[in-house]
């Protein structure tokens, strides 16, 4: 678990704009295969090892709440 | 070569001796037919001969994919399935329409682009029923006989288990029982919510086809990430900040709004959409309280209940559900149950005929009862699974001049709507494009969805049409020309019927693009935007193109479409408007009461004499032969398709 964000699954509408750009930012091309952040809901939604620390991208391209940037972290 | 945008392939499969092969994508190919249901035509004009039994070998399935699909696009999950149709198409003639289908996808579209294809053609007819497995890694034509039986709920959770991806589910496709027993009013269903299409599910039964699942990691590339970010980012922006955005459905107030959100457990979006839409719904009181329902379209439940009179909605939902798993279009077998429900009740049908049921408004046990005969064919069940022509010759009452309630039935397929509803929806193409679309306009993805009154208000009113101005605004933004507005657009009127050719066109183009035409919380999607979308598909892609040249292609498509149907015996005859949305009708339930007629969008009232000088008009605009209503060679030249 990331310690900047904060997850929802329950919330996941599988929309997966958040696999979308975080693949396209970190390998260049729309591929959600490849992205950092993994997506189960409604049971879990968690970050590969490979997620950069600190960063919070997905967070600002999920419009339903299900994964979201920790306030003062 | 390095695609980009485009996966790059075409992947052929033949159930009949199991042979795989891939083909390039032609890049000229794709230029002029974008991808899509543009891909899709071409290669039936190729691959599907003239005399084809629909439910044969012979009759290659297409799933074509667009440009933008699995990009972050909103709405970038359409997939659009061509073939030959099996329902007939009209009373005792046996020809069948060339058309397609377009469904959302959650993963399919994304993950089948990721496994390498841009399309994806099915023929032959596979000895056992089996499943097509199509990833990076290769092709499977794995055996079914775990799934077959199964219903799409259980049949979609089975693949999803057995072939999770690294990041989350597979891609998954398939038919429930109704498609495997070749009901021709079956569905076939994308990621376990989403039609893909109505009336296919017969087509994939008949290749003991019960699934298609896509999972890979090869990505979609892009010529140039900057510039595609940045429009993107800013027509999202401009989604965000529209006043009537919300990411949960808006549908209004009233029942269908109160229902949802009190029964509303979870919600879906497809591919990079930023509006959800298919829901779970629960029932919170009545017999099945406590029972969840995952589908799609809301605005089905409270129109169920008011059609069958089913006070409990719960039970409305649990029919649905049944429909949904079973894999019937819900929309048809609606309106099949209460067209025989009203022929018992006139004793026309009797309970021989029904198998001894006694049909009546209101009885749940005996509705589920008939979905099931439906699915095994049994009794009236049977005919209703033929269709509504072959519905009508068992019953000897034409169902088409019948059906007073909410739809008619053109070229076999009952329409999505009545076109005397809403005058909106005749006037600037919908209506019109009913009648002239390959198989009767029957829901979204064939027209232009003009902002207009709103199908979920509680009251009709009909000052709240999109004024002039906004829909010349919106014309301007299918990327239609100064001149041609001026053909479209007086000072204080227009011509419907030439607007329609250009809301078609628009329409193909976005579905060969890959991206969802389908405005169900807003009345002004942002995306219905040409110039936008040339400029976004160059920033993928690397090929510059003008909103007119990309218009174009979405003509050159639609006229690939009819010739497929010139081939099949369509012409001007088959456009004819049903002679039920001549007569008069009172409003429905909740709308504003008194007699309705056909009137066009100043409210003026519309005669069959209007509507062939509509019809004129459209096909004038279209450079086809007015008299036959089929694209003249001149046409054919222009566009590259002599």
């Amino acid at each position: 678990m990331k310690k900047n964000i904060e997850t929802a699954p329950e919330k996941c509408t599988e929309c997966m704009c958040c696999q979308l750009i975080c693949s396209l930012t970190y390998t260049g091309a729309f591929n959600p295969e490849r992205a950092r952040i993994v997506i189960d809901p409604p049971r879990e939604i968690t970050f590969t090892d490979e997620c950069v620390s600190g960063c919070t991208l997905c967070t600002q391209y999920c419009v339903y709440g299900a994964i979201t940037k920790k306030s003062g972290v | 070569m390095e695609s980009f945008g485009y996966a790059g392939k075409i992947l052929f499969v033949d159930l009949t001796s199991r042979r795989v092969r891939e083909q390039p994508l032609d890049p000229d190919l794709a230029k002029n037919l974008v991808g899509g249901l543009g891909l899709g035509f071409n290669l039936l004009k190729e691959l599907l001969g003239p005399d084809t039994d629909p439910l044969s070998p012979e009759n290659p399935l297409v799933v074509g994919l667009g440009p933008l699909g699995g990009t972050l696009t909103p709405g970038s999950g359409k997939c659009c399935l061509t073939m030959k149709y099996p329902l007939q198409a009209g009373r005792g003639e046996k020809k069948h329409f060339v058309s397609n289908a377009t469904g959302g996808s959650r993963r399919f579209g994304a993950m089948m682009k990721g496994a390498g294809y841009d399309a994806l053609v099915i023929t032959g007819r596979s000895e056992k029923p089996c499943c097509l497995v199509v990833t990076d890694e290769g092709v499977d034509v794995a055996d079914a006989h775990e799934i077959w039986g199964r219903d799409i709920h259980e049949t979609t959770e089975f693949l999803v288990r057995k072939y999770r991806g690294r990041t989350g589910k597979p891609g998954v496709w398939t038919i429930g029982q109704a498609g495997e027993n070749l009901v021709k009013i079956a569905q076939a269903t994308l990621d376990d919510r989403n039609s893909l299409g109505r009336n296919v599910g017969a087509v994939l039964g008949s290749k003991n086809l019960k699934a298609v699942v896509t999972l890979g990691r090869k990505g979609i590339a892009v010529k140039d990430r900057k510039r595609f970010l940045k429009l993107y980012n800013e027509k999202r922006k401009e989604i965000l900040q529209h006043p009537h955005y919300q990411p949960l459905p808006r549908l209004h107030g009233g029942m269908i709004q109160h229902l949802f959100e009190t029964t509303l457990v979870e919600i879906k979006a497809c591919t990079g959409c930023l509006g959800a839409c298919r829901a779970t719904l629960e029932a919170r009181e009545g017999r099945f309280k406590g029972e969840s329902f995952r589908g799609g379209d809301l605005s089905v439940p409270a129109d169920f209940g008011r059609r069958l009179r089913l006070d409990d909605y719960g039970a409305m939902y649990k029919l649905i559900d049944a429909m949904n798993r079973y894999g019937l279009c819900m929309l048809t077998t609606l309106r099949m149950m209460f067209f025989v429900t009203r022929m018992y009740e006139r004793g026309v049908l009797t309970s021989s005929d029904t198998g001894g049921l006694e049909l009546r408004l209101g009885d749940f046990d005996t509705y589920m009862s008939l979905i099931e005969k439906i699915v095994r064919k049994e009794d009236i069940g049977a005919s209703m699974a033929e269709g509504w022509h072959v519905l009508s010759d068992r019953v000897g009452v034409d169902a088409a001049s019948e059906f007073k309630d909410g739809c008619s039935i053109i070229k076999g397929v009952d329409t999505l709507t009545d076109a005397r509803f809403w005058p909106s929806h005749f006037s600037p193409g919908m209506g019109l494009a009913n009648l002239v679309h390959s198989k009767g306009k029957h829901a979204h993805g064939a027209t232009y969805w003009p902002a207009g009154p709103d199908i979920h208000k509680e009251t009709y009113q009909p000052d709240e049409l999109q004024s002039l101005s906004d829909l010349r605004r919106d014309t301007e933004k299918m990327g239609v020309t100064r001149e041609e507005m001026a053909g479209i657009f007086t000072a204080d009127s227009f011509n419907a019927g030439k607007l329609a050719k250009y809301t078609q066109d628009a329409e193909y183009l976005y579905n060969a693009l890959g991206i969802c035409d389908c405005v169900v919380h807003w009345e002004c999607d942002p995306t219905r935007d040409v110039p936008w979308l040339a400029e976004l598909y160059s920033a993928l892609t690397g090929i510059e193109v003008s909103p007119r040249e990309f218009l174009r292609a979405g003509e050159r498509i639609y006229n690939l479409e009819k010739l497929l149907n010139v081939r099949e015996g369509f012409d001007r005859r088959d456009d004819e408007i049903p002679s039920v949305w001549l007569q008069n009708t009172q409003t429905p339930v909740r709308l504003r009461t008194g007699e309705i007629y056909l009137r066009d969008w100043f409210g003026n009232r519309i005669q069959k004499a209007d509507i062939e000088g509509m019809l004129d008009d459209y096909y004038e605009e279209r450079g086809w032969d007015i008299a036959t209503g089929t694209p003249t060679p001149a046409k054919l030249r222009e566009l590259g398709l002599a």
